[in-house]
């Protein structure tokens, strides 16, 4: 327990710690911060979000055919409010727009009109007719929600978890894509700055050792070789304590984004842009993609630890771990995390299959290096 | 002499450095290869031009419009009139006719040229264009909507303004030397210049850095790394090493800038045929991948443009050499100077972007390399609020070679005194 302790101080020790908090703020800022401070990210999604909102408060999570109707009285009552608007400015009646009707169907060509419809849009930037061609647009989905559900299906087993999902009512559910995209936007950052962290405290684990000859003293002492065992799991520790920080760090900042009222909403939404193979809903999908960083993190300890292990100077560790990083972060988040159990992604146990290949490829090429470590002639 | 050749050595045999070069050279090549299956496509245009020349005056248009109704012509009469009889006066509307059953009704020979045709009536018809797109532009309309975009306001709106309109002057100037009357490849359709210089040009640049960084460290720190640093400092030669050091790193990186440079781009020009289209001015009207059009603020040719780039990734790879061997001489551990260097380049990209919206300290942030690479396909040109300015790339680079030379000799100096 001693060794695993001290181990840990030395995973943890002050120079890697300031330089860890300092990449941490440099990816936050590069990758991170515009998922938090721009949700949602100008218009129409703020009025999506803001109608979604009130949608979730007045409906609950999911909107039957009679919340539907009181749906479709809103979009009139919205109407109502822009004809209103409209009539009470005289530049309208002169251009021949009498209300939403007019102002919806206008020629956008014509100059003059154009200029009417930019003033109240851009410059004016009044709610009700940002609110309104979504509004329209919702209703249209709902009314043709079977179609807009099968239309994107490329094959059997797709379409008959559509029909699933159709049947059991769930593509009714209040969510949006607005905030599922942006969710996605801000785990896929936040899982490469983790991975990238989790890279960098432990690349040092065995290669700092051997680099400075401790290996030859920790060998020959009473613990002998069984150290390279208990780096291992003070490595895995030291990665999972970091994981678990920087997710509160991560997570404390996402809650400014004020999604927490459709955490129990299901995200096989069709105004969502995500079919899944499960009936999860959002904070069930976040646990997931939560748990899935967790796993590739695992998996980023044991590879720097191999690597580290074999390496004999930083100039190799770096030049090996680079093009692994790239692939991983450019290539690997998206099919691993961004849209996790998408139907358009992968079949089905596809994603499950891939998580565990990574974790036993990982854990016994680990295995087969302590093997190897214990028989090893260390005076190379 | 033999110390630096030894040092030479310690770089090309290090298994790593030469496992990387091999990496990205692949990786650049795939991404060639990806992006090449509109090549023939864009051969229609080198027969144009061998045919007509790239620049378009009276006589030219002339020339091309004679010979585009001869092939129209050729359309109606060998092509179309078999199958069935209808006159069209242009491809598109033969395109309109026949939305689906091209390939079925005619033979492999005619629908070539039947496409080839397409692709020259694309050319012919944007002509047309130009002079009504050339003057629908309002230099400082673009002005105020950058100003908008970021949010600046006073001094640094001013600024921009002012930058918006020497570009203005140089943008009449080329208006009447008629440099955007000129056939390219179309930007709109292939986005040539934003694949040969955002795409390819910027992966290259960041690979050489990359490369840069891992030399410079790797050759700065080997005798620490090594644990060689108490006999090899304390021989004749001892701390002066450091100089050889360092020049040995600025060969090396200049060589794998080289060899990097030399692949890719060789690989590109060999998949995409530019024949021809050397000279043809970058500023050229069809050479605008998206809605704005590229303004260099000089009368630049393609293969000069290219040339000054070429040699602005060199300057760029001498400057991040200087960079990488202040911090790997200033940080002994290799591994933090590698990180540092990362988080140093993180935060020249984010900290300048905090000044206040109506200072001039924003456009500090502007004048550093690493705001310099990231948009290699804008060099010379109009890019935006910051950059916006006659000799951006040459200022930037002047002050950082003073900036580094300074910081180098000082911090070699320090070196030659410090403890070890």
């Amino acid at each position: 327990m001693n060794i695993i302790l001290n181990e840990l101080k030395k995973i943890f020790n002050i120079k890697s710690v300031i330089l860890l908090v300092l990449i941490n703020i440099v990816m936050y800022f590069l990758f991170i911060e515009f998922n938090i401070t721009n949700f949602p990210n100008g218009r129409p999604a703020l009025d999506i979000y803001n109608m979604f909102v009130e949608m979730e408060n007045t409906y609950g999570e999911f909107m039957d055919e009679e919340e539907f109707e009181d749906f479709k009285l809103k979009y009139e009552e919205a109407v109502k409010e822009a004809d209103e608007y409209i009539q009470s400015r005289k530049d309208f009646k002169m251009a021949g727009i009498n209300n939403y009707e007019d102002f919806a169907n206008m020629d956008h060509e014509n100059e003059e009109l154009y200029e009417l419809y930019s003033d109240v849009i851009f410059k004016k930037k009044i709610d009700v007719f940002w609110e309104l061609p979504w509004r329209e647009e919702y209703i249209r989905y709902y009314e043709n929600k079977e179609e807009l559900m099968l239309e994107p299906s490329s094959n059997e087993k797709q379409e008959l978890r559509i029909k699933e999902i159709l049947d059991k009512g769930l593509e009714t559910s209040v969510f949006n894509d607005v905030i599922f995209s942006n969710y996605n936007e801000f785990i896929k950052s936040a899982a490469k700055t983790i991975l990238l962290s989790v890279m960098f405290i432990i690349t040092p684990i065995y290669l700092k050792d051997n680099k400075d000859k401790i290996n030859y003293l920790q060998y020959t002492s009473k613990t002998g070789r069984k150290i390279f065992k208990k780096k291992i799991f003070a490595g895995v520790l030291a990665s999972f304590i970091l994981v678990t920080v920087q997710f509160i760090c991560f997570f404390i900042m996402y809650s400014t984004n004020n999604t927490s009222m459709f955490f129990n909403c299901n995200i096989n939404s069709i105004y969502n842009s995500i079919i899944s193979w499960y009936d999860l809903t959002f904070i069930q999908y976040i646990a997931l993609t939560v748990i899935g960083t967790y796993i590739l993190a695992f998996v980023f300890t044991l590879i720097p630890m191999l690597v580290s292990s074999i390496s004999k100077n930083y100039i190799t560790a770096i030049g090996v771990q680079l093009p692994i990083a790239l692939f991983s972060f450019t290539i690997l988040l998206k099919y691993l995390i961004d849209y996790m159990t998408s139907i358009f992604r992968f079949p089905k146990y596809f994603t499950g299959l891939f998580y565990m290949i990574l974790i036993f490829a990982s854990t016994i090429s680990m295995i087969i290096r302590w093997k190897r470590e214990k028989r090893a002639d260390i005076l190379y | 002499m033999d110390i630096k050749i030894n040092e030479f050595k310690k770089v090309i045999t290090s298994p790593v450095i030469i496992g990387l070069l091999v990496l990205f050279i692949i990786f650049n090549s795939i991404k060639i290869i990806e992006n090449s299956y509109f090549k023939d496509e864009l051969k229609v245009l080198n027969k144009i031009v061998d045919r007509f020349g790239y620049k378009i005056d009276d006589e030219m248009i002339n020339r091309f419009k004679e010979y585009y109704d001869e092939q129209i012509e050729e359309l109606n009469n060998k092509i179309v009139r078999e199958k069935n009889s209808k006159e069209y006066n242009s491809i598109s509307e033969f395109y309109a006719d026949h939305k689906y059953d091209i390939e079925e009704v005619y033979n492999k020979e005619e629908v070539e040229f039947i496409e080839e045709l397409g692709i020259m009536e694309a050319y012919y018809n944007m002509i047309w264009k130009i002079d009504d797109f050339y003057s629908s532009i309002d230099i400082m309309d673009r002005a105020e909507s950058e100003i908008l975009k970021y949010g600046l306001s006073g001094k640094a709106a001013n600024i921009v303004r002012k930058q918006y309109e020497a570009l203005n002057e140089r943008f009449h100037q080329l208006v009447n030397n008629n440099e955007h009357k000129n056939l390219f490849f179309i930007g709109k359709v292939y986005k040539m210049h934003s694949l040969l210089f955002r795409n390819i040009l910027k992966t290259i640049i960041f690979e050489i850095i990359i490369l840069v960084v891992l030399i410079t460290a790797y050759l700065v720190n080997y005798e620490f790394d090594n644990s060689t640093e108490y006999i090899v400092y304390s021989t004749k030669k001892g701390r002066d090493l450091i100089l050889d050091k360092l020049q040995i790193t600025m060969v090396s990186s200049i060589l794998a800038a080289t060899i990097i440079l030399l692949t890719g781009l060789g690989l590109y020009f060999i998949v995409f045929d530019y024949s021809g289209l050397w000279n043809v001015p970058i500023s050229s009207y069809y050479n605008r991948d998206y809605n704005f059009p590229y303004l260099s603020w000089w009368n630049m040719s393609f293969i000069q443009y290219l040339l000054f780039s070429i040699v602005l990734v060199y300057l760029i790879t001498l400057l991040f050499n200087g960079i990488a061997f202040i911090i790997a001489r200033a940080i002994k551990n290799t591994y933090f100077a590698f990180f540092v260097f990362a988080i140093i380049f993180g935060l020249f990209l984010t900290v300048p972007g905090m000044a206040p919206r109506d200072s001039i300290t924003i456009f500090i942030g502007g004048f550093t390399p690493f705001f310099l690479i990231i948009n290699p396909h804008m060099w010379f040109m109009e890019s935006g609020a910051f950059t916006t300015f006659k000799h951006y790339e040459l200022a930037t680079v002047g002050i950082w070679a003073l900036v580094l030379l300074a910081l180098g000799v000082l911090s070699i100096n320090k070196f030659k005194r410090q403890d070890i």
